[in-house]
Order: structure tokens, then sequence, then C-alpha cells
């Protein structure tokens, strides 16, 4: 491993590489942000709202640049992960997530909302309180196969544990047909706890696959 | 005159389909079922139409309950009142 990797938190100028993380770390195996689908939004209008909703300094989703761990070497970004404690002040991610993006996006694309996600509801798997929650991580190509997501990871458990040592496991969510993800949480110690699918084809429009999955990872 | 309990009532009753709910104030969406992120944002746009408000993502994002959903719609109504 590069002598000169550093590991820190992401501030403002981190934003266009958290975005991009969060945009690659959807398409996973793929090439489609389920965001995009869900909105009726294209990619530019995703990034558009992800760049409003991360400057908001919201914490506490996946949308949260302040929950986000960046992997530096000689002065680039090379990788990044986002995590943190479900539930902390008390308002679900789910519920800052969804506030922000009809903060943000029209009322029309509210509306085709409010169809689409009764689809991608069928594999949804709430978010537990109390439990740290990984989301979003996306390493350059050329970084992979480095150990950095191992050290991402536990670097965002190590101080997430230090404010918050109550807290016994850490959870992530992957499409269980995104082999490369799933595969690369279990070499960071996650198992799977939990599947749901859907046998409804339409699913396929948003997510590579039709189950997704809760992996966990006991922190003692 | 309709109090903003009321009018939150009426509005969760009508977009929940559950005629007779009646909130209390420490009703949060752990207790209010069919109150969640497909939900919120219809009850949302409601308030703000029928009230003729907006709320912000900020201010979205600290609503854990009623009660904070009740003091957030008021303090902009008083807010609305002081411009005019």
């Amino acid at each position: 491993m590069p002598s000169e990797i550093q590991i820190r938190n992401a501030v403002d100028s981190d934003i266009e590489f958290v975005i991009e993380t969060i945009v690659q770390s959807e398409k996973g195996d793929g090439d489609s942000i389920s965001y995009c689908r869900l909105f009726n939004i294209d990619e530019d209008e995703f990034r558009k709202v992800s760049r409003k909703i991360l400057k908001a300094g919201i914490s506490n989703f996946e949308f949260s640049l302040s929950n986000f761990k960046i992997v530096e070497l000689a002065g680039l970004q090379v990788a990044a992960y986002g995590a943190w404690l479900e539930g902390l002040d008390g308002v679900s991610s789910g519920m800052l997530k969804i506030s922000a993006f009809r903060t943000f996006l029209s009322k029309g694309n509210m509306a085709y909302y409010k169809s689409s996600a009764t689809v991608v509801d069928e594999i949804t798997i709430k978010r537990k309180p109390g439990i740290f929650q990984f989301e979003s991580i996306y390493i350059l190509e050329e970084f992979r196969g480095k150990h950095i997501g191992n050290m991402l990871v536990q670097s965002l458990i190590n101080e997430l544990a230090t404010k918050h040592p109550a807290v016994t496991s850490a959870h992530v969510q992957v499409i269980k047909q995104n082999s490369v993800s799933l595969q690369a949480h279990v070499k960071y110690g996650f198992q799977i706890i939990e599947e749901k699918s859907s046998l409804n084809p339409e699913i396929l429009n948003f997510y590579l696959g039709n189950t997704r999955v809760l992996m966990e990872k006991k922190l003692r | 005159m309709q109090t903003t309990i009321e009018l939150l009532t009426e509005i969760f009753s009508s977009l929940l389909k559950k005629p007779g709910i009646k909130l209390e104030m420490t009703d949060s969406p752990n207790t209010v079922a069919g109150w969640d992120s497909l939900t919120y944002p219809e009850i949302v746009s409601k308030i703000e139409e029928k009230l003729d408000i907006e709320f912000d993502f900020r201010e979205l994002a600290g609503i854990k309950n009623i009660a904070d959903l009740v003091y957030l719609t008021d303090s902009k109504l008083s807010k609305t009142a002081n411009e005019d």
C-alpha cells in the first residue's frame, strides 16, 4: 500500500468527488442510477440536485458531506465512502432524503416518484435506528485491490464508534446481483442477514437485479 | 377557527385514507401508520398549498413529530402575517 495515502473527512472542496462517488456507486456493475428512474431525471439533473443537497449540510443520511471520508494519494482523491448513525437526531435517513429531493425537484418529478416508488418499495429494507449505515463507496479503478475499501470501512467505524460506543453493528444494503459490491463487503467483514426480492419485472427498470440484501458487520 | 393540529389531522386523514384519525403532538412516523417517505412529500405539499407557505429542506430536516410540524407551520404563518 502506498505510504503517502491519507484518509480524511470530506470538506466542501470534495463535493464533486462525493457526487462522482454517489453516481458510480449507484451504477455499480451497470450504467443506470436508480434516483434518475425514480424521479424521471437525467444524470446531469441528478448531479445538480445532489450538489444542492450536499451543500445544505444536513447530517445523517446518504447525501451528507460530513458523513463521507476521502482517501487521498499525493493530493488526489482516489476513493470515498459514507456512513452515519441512523436516526441520531430522531429523524430517519429516509425522511431526510425525501425531504431533500422534494425541496429541490419539481412537482412533476415528485408526481412521477409517487408511482415509481411503489415498485421500488417492494424491496426496500427499512434502516434500523441506532445502527451505523454505510452507503456509496467508490474507488478509482487503478486503486482497486489495494485494500483501500477495507481501510475506509475501518476508519469510518473507528470514528463513529468513538462518538457512539454503545453501537454494536454496522449495516450496508446492496443489490444482490451487484456481485462486485457484494463480494467486496464480504471481504470487509459484512454478512448477509436479510434478503428482499420482487417478482415484478419493472424492478429491473430501477436496479441491476430484483433482490436487495441487508449485510451486517458486528463491531464486537 | 381551525387550529394547526386540526388542519394537520384533516390532511393526514385525507392523504393516508384514515378517517377518524386523531393526531397527538407526540405522534411521529413511528406511531402513525402510513406516514412514510412515500406519503410525506404529499403531506408537506398539501400543508403548503392550504396555508400558502413554503418549507425548505433545512426546516423539514428537523421534523421529528407532529409537535415539530405544528411549531414550524405556526412560525411560518406568523412570519407571513408579520410581513403583510
